[in-house]
């Protein structure tokens, strides 16, 4: 096994216990919520608004800085003593958190999905009997791909912030808060710059309830990834530039 | 152990006219300072380390050693002055020609001994499986042992097995015998002399405590608060000051 994939062995052994707990809590909450979906006039989109997403958001970040705080502690002696370029210590950690983000992402939008779909009150509007189910999946897919790419930018983002921020041995904490938080309205600022100049839709058909179980239909929403595509490519710069921060500048 | 140390000595004379032919030292420390907020780590050091030698990094807690050794190792990097490894700046070249041994302990709690070892291998050009193998025989450390679980002691020998199965020019130990028993600490000095390649590999062994190591040493480096106050061949301090470098050590810092 080459150096790289013992870094993500390492790291997956490492993230499976809390992977486990918090992909069980999801499946018990969604559970909860496909009961409560049931209910007449039950909230879908304030739910999906309100509770799914930032949900999601919150525990990815704190799953995010879990992970990154290893680099403080004494693994670091290690990680910092092998003959390695910092892309293969950097990209394994990403590569591990990156695959648990899509996969809480799979659980919780896709089960909310699944559930909402057998009880007939689409949580996320996708329902298979209402647009097929190969394009239900066609859909789903392209909402993975979605999570994907955002987990990806959030990731680039806090990972290259945490080591900027180690760069400093007295204000490490807030030099890598205020530098996360730049980096966020950098890029949403380039995601409405790119958006605003071009285009490229993704659509996304939501099966909808207006009221109560009266009232279906079919909407399409688009998505522009033009912007998200621009944050891709300013993420892996940060990715590239993160590697290079590890390799040069970091220390115990 | 004495006669041991005899041979590393006996070896090593015929080293050191190849060092005055090459004049090459293999570590090269010029003016080296070090900052951390609060304190000077390292003021002003400047050392040549020849090819060969064992050398022992003596000074009390907080006297710069591991800081020294970290800057080496290339785990930081140096405010003033510049250090050379074979000529280059420490980075992920000089990584694979320096085997780093950290006062603390580094690898995956979470890993078998026989998972660090695959750990360790898949990194290093220069590991001996063979001889890794070898040292945890020696060692006493069952492969299948969970790093987490052991004891001090077998942390701290597992973390020798895994520096010295490499076959590295370099080596740096630091402090691999504080807090370790008496029956482990044996063990490790042992383990150090019988793998130690005399006249190839450049050892340098920090310690604040120097009973078991004494005879290990070729050349002495002297530290306190950050500044190198003495340095010089082991035998020729000796002669010169009449005394063991134990007794030695504890006239510097008394």
């Amino acid at each position: 096994m080459n150096a790289f994939w013992q870094l993500v062995r390492q790291d997956v052994k490492r993230a499976w216990p809390t992977a486990t707990v918090l992909i069980a809590a999801y499946v018990v909450w969604l559970m909860m919520m496909y009961r409560s979906s049931l209910q007449p006039g039950f909230p879908v989109f304030e739910t999906l608004i309100t509770r799914i997403i930032p949900i999601y958001i919150a525990v990815g970040i704190w799953h995010s800085i879990q992970r990154f705080s290893i680099w403080n502690s004494s693994r670091m002696h290690l990680l910092l003593s092998l003959p390695t370029a910092g892309m293969v210590v950097t990209g394994a950690a990403f590569l591990v958190l990156w695959l648990e983000l899509v996969a809480y992402g799979l659980i919780v939008f896709g089960g909310a999905s699944l559930l909402s779909s057998f009880s007939g009150s689409p949580l996320l509007g996708l329902d298979g009997e209402a647009v097929g189910w190969i394009s239900w999946l066609s859909i789903f897919l392209r909402l993975l791909v979605f999570i994907a790419l955002i987990a990806a930018i959030l990731i680039s983002i806090a990972q290259f912030s945490w080591l900027l921020g180690r760069t400093f041995r007295r204000y490490h904490a807030p030099v890598s808060i205020i530098t996360a938080c730049g980096l966020l309205w950098i890029f949403l600022r380039l995601g409405m710059a790119i958006g605003s100049w071009s285009t490229w839709d993704l659509p996304f058909t939501l099966y909808f309830l207006a009221e109560g179980y009266d009232v279906r239909g079919l909407m399409q929403i688009t998505l522009n990834m033009l912007p998200l595509l621009a944050m891709l490519a300013l993420a892996y710069v940060l990715f590239w530039l993160g590697a290079r921060l590890f390799e040069a500048r970091i220390e115990v | 152990m004495r006669m041991r140390a005899t041979q590393i000595k006996s070896k090593r004379s015929s080293i050191t006219v190849s060092e005055h032919v090459d004049n090459q030292p293999i570590i090269r420390i010029e003016n080296v300072s070090k900052r951390f907020p609060g304190a000077d780590a390292l003021r002003g050091v400047s050392v040549d380390i020849p090819q060969g030698t064992f050398v022992g990094l003596l000074g009390p807690n907080g006297s710069g050693k591991s800081t020294l050794l970290k800057l080496i190792a290339g785990l930081l990097y140096p405010d003033e002055g510049r250090i050379l490894i074979e000529g280059k700046t420490p980075g992920r070249a000089t990584k694979a020609r320096v085997a780093y041994l950290p006062e603390i302990d580094h690898l995956y709690p979470t890993m078998t001994v026989k998972q660090t070892l695959d750990f360790m291998r898949a990194f290093f050009a220069d590991w001996s499986q063979e001889r890794a193998e070898r040292l945890v025989d020696f060692m006493d450390l069952p492969l299948t042992a969970r790093v987490g679980q052991m004891s001090k002691g077998m942390r701290g020998r597992l973390r020798l097995v895994v520096t010295l199965a490499r076959s590295a020019p370099v080596v740096l130990l630091d402090e691999p015998l504080s807090g370790i028993d008496p029956p482990s600490r044996n063990r490790i000095v042992k383990a150090i002399l019988s793998e130690y390649i005399s006249g190839e590999q450049t050892m340098i062994l920090s310690t604040h405590e120097i009973h078991e190591s004494e005879p290990l040493f070729e050349q002495l480096l002297f530290l306190d608060h950050g500044k190198l106050i003495l340095q010089g061949d082991a035998e020729s301090l000796r002669q010169q000051y009449g005394k063991s470098i134990r007794d030695l050590l504890e006239e510097v810092y008394a």
